[in-house]
């Protein structure tokens, strides 16, 4: 029988897979099916979100069939198979849970559209269908076709082990956080190809995510703010469970079929709105895996593609390895670092005269900071470079991550105060919305404030 | 797709199609992916890749056609039992229908038929086009020879993915249910 690994593309799901069934007294039924899991080299599980004529049929008559289509070559795997079982609890059930829940909650279907059960299935037999179709025409002007999908390399040209080992001895080397998500983000462009990345992290509530640093987008992002259990990225952050969906356009169609039926029986009341996805707009393959450190999260990896089917099993089990490395090496320098007295140095002085003036804006009911009328940052961050920008007024430059852990105005936590993410955070919101303020490193623990600009403070009580 | 010709709007349909509800009705004219299921003696079920629907009349009888060289089963289980199930899905909403019925037998295709198949294949690519479907792949679907299977319409099932799937035509739901 035809290994179901090696149809690790088919069950992305290009046209809808279908389920024929038949019930005892003889009459079949055809289902679209939205996805086909697959659970091991015997067996491939469906979700059951509604009790149905198929779920009957099976009861009555375990066998039924299931068609998947090959996404490159449009041939098609017939498979015959046996209900065995319907689980509600394990790995199987809540990873497809979990890829159920992050559609639903993005098309603003939470708690209505969700998984009853998984009905899992010994696959009897497999069949190569590829008589529907014809050779290719040369001469038939067919239109454009899709474009490759990035990061598909043939199996025996996988030289996983060396790059692997590439991506260790970078984030091994890196000195600081920064640096380290830089090569994360730059192994998987090079790499992998996977041009479009980007990693979030836990915030100080620990129930939001933040864009720390990201890959391949016209706006990088950084700074942007994910509710756990929010669309797809919240919803991994929440499960702890990596999501990969490879035809994001064909599953949230499907959602929002659900949506407008729902939608149309009961009325619009209960629905929430559908989530924006961040990143591209025009993307068709997602990898979200969480970022865990002994059970903690502590971010998640985002990557996508404007390719369908770009993440194969494959993927997600490989770079499931480079999320644990990123996830250690996040752990071990966000919580890095004595100064290093060697490394002062002064900092060099301001460029005189002619500076434009800029005026800063401290929300104290919301910690939140604008320049010039823009939002800039807000929360720890914005406390953060309030403290410094009233300091420099005072005529002070150099600053020690130390006096920041210690001050209680800050309301960084006593432990996994996470200060790194949070210049991170601040150096590179500066530098997309007030390039005139820098603050480069002076060593280990220590860093500089860079002015080249008139300030103007103003603390405000709420907006 | 109405008449083999003209291609005219669905009208004056009677039988089960009658009480399709006007969201899903027009799937009978739309480019739509269609799945042709029946079932052996043994109660196994089989389903094949069907294209083009041809309604002559007032839609109590229907002709579906399928790729001879996929048909083979199809047919034999056909002969052996006459029992269908036909499901229409239009790719870039997922709005959907099931159709089940009773074969009635074969008939020749002609020059028209081709035609019509066509015309099908034409709109199916465009449809396809918009979901991402590579259009190159698409057009090598072997689309003739084709079987015309007649069959007879006997219930019709809304299918659109939702709560509400599985609601038969012409009928209030069976509370909790759908296919």
């Amino acid at each position: 029988m035809i290994d179901l690994e090696r149809l690790s593309r088919c069950f992305e799901g290009v046209v809808p897979s279908t389920m024929t069934t038949c019930s005892a007294d003889g009459i079949p039924n055809v289902v679209s099916i939205s996805h086909v899991h697959h659970v091991d080299a015997r067996h491939v599980a469906l979700s059951r979100q509604f009790f149905s004529k198929t779920t009957r049929n099976l009861l009555e008559n375990p066998r039924a069939m299931v068609t998947l289509w090959d996404p490159l070559t449009f041939e098609i795997h017939a498979l015959d198979l046996r209900h065995v079982r319907a689980e509600t609890s394990g790995p199987t059930f809540e990873k497809m849970a979990t890829r159920i829940e992050a559609i639903a909650s993005h098309t603003g279907m939470a708690g209505i559209f969700k998984l009853l059960a998984a009905d899992v299935f010994e696959v009897v037999r497999v069949r190569h269908v590829t008589e529907h179709m014809g050779p290719p025409d040369a001469a038939d002007d067919a239109g454009p076709d899709l474009p490759e999908a990035p990061g598909r390399v043939p199996f025996e040209r996988r030289d996983e082990l060396w790059v692997l080992h590439r991506l260790s001895t970078r984030l091994n080397e890196a000195p600081d956080l920064e640096r380290l998500l830089d090569a994360a983000l730059d192994s998987l462009g090079e790499d992998f190809g996977f041009a479009h990345a980007k990693v979030l992290l836990v915030d100080e509530t620990g129930r939001r995510l933040f864009t720390i640093a990201s890959r391949g987008y016209d706006d990088s992002g950084v700074g942007s703010e994910v509710v756990f259990g929010e669309g797809l990225i919240g919803t991994v952050a929440r499960d702890r469970r990596p999501l990969r969906v490879g035809r994001l356009d064909s599953e949230l169609r499907y959602g929002r079929a659900v949506r407008a039926s729902v939608a149309g029986d009961r009325g619009d009341a209960r629905l929430a709105p559908e989530i924006p996805l961040p990143g591209l707009a025009d993307a068709q393959s997602h990898l979200a895996l969480p970022l865990l450190v002994r059970g903690r999260l502590v971010g998640v990896l985002a990557l996508e593609s404007r390719s369908a089917a770009s993440f194969e099993t494959w993927h997600e089990a490989f770079l499931g390895i480079v999320a644990d490395q990123v996830a250690a090496g996040i752990d071990r320098l966000a919580v890095s670092e004595a100064e290093d007295p060697a490394a002062a140095r002064a900092a060099a002085p301001s460029a005189p005269a002619t500076r434009r003036r800029r005026a800063f804006v401290f929300y104290q009911n919301d910690d939140c900071v604008f320049v010039d009328g823009e939002y800039l940052i807000r929360n720890v961050p914005g406390r953060i470079l309030w403290k410094l920008l009233r300091s420099h007024a005072e005529g002070r430059c150099d600053f020690t991550n130390r006096e920041l852990r210690l001050d209680p105005t800050l309301g960084l936590p006593a432990i996994r105060d996470n200060l790194e993410s949070r210049l991170i955070l601040l150096r590179q919101r500066l530098a997309q919305k007030c390039p005139d303020i820098r603050l480069p490193s002076r060593g280990r623990g220590r860093f500089a404030v860079e002015v080249d600009c008139e300030l103007d403070l103003t603390e405000r009580a709420t907006a | 797709m109405t008449d083999r010709a003209s291609n005219t709007a669905v009208s004056a349909l009677a039988g089960p199609l009658a009480a399709l509800p006007d969201d899903v009705r027009t799937l009978l004219d739309e480019p739509v992916i269609m799945h042709l299921g029946t079932r052996d003696a043994a109660l196994v079920p089989l389903s094949i890749l069907a294209f083009g629907l041809h309604r002559a009349g007032d839609g109590r009888e229907l002709t579906v056609f399928a790729p001879v060289a996929a048909a083979g089963e199809t047919l034999a289980n056909l002969r052996d039992n006459g029992q269908l199930a036909l499901t229409l899905v239009r790719p870039t909403s997922h709005r959907s229908i099931q159709i089940k019925g009773t074969w009635l037998g074969e008939r020749r295709v002609d020059e028209a038929d081709r035609a019509f198949l066509a015309r099908y294949r034409d709109a199916l690519c465009d449809e396809l086009g918009l979901v991402g479907v590579p259009r190159s792949l698409w057009r090598r679907l072997l689309w003739w020879p084709s079987v015309a299977l007649r069959f007879e319409v006997r219930e019709v099932f809304v299918q659109t993915p939702g709560p509400s799937a599985g609601k038969r035509c012409g009928e209030a739901p069976e509370e909790g249910s759908s296919p």
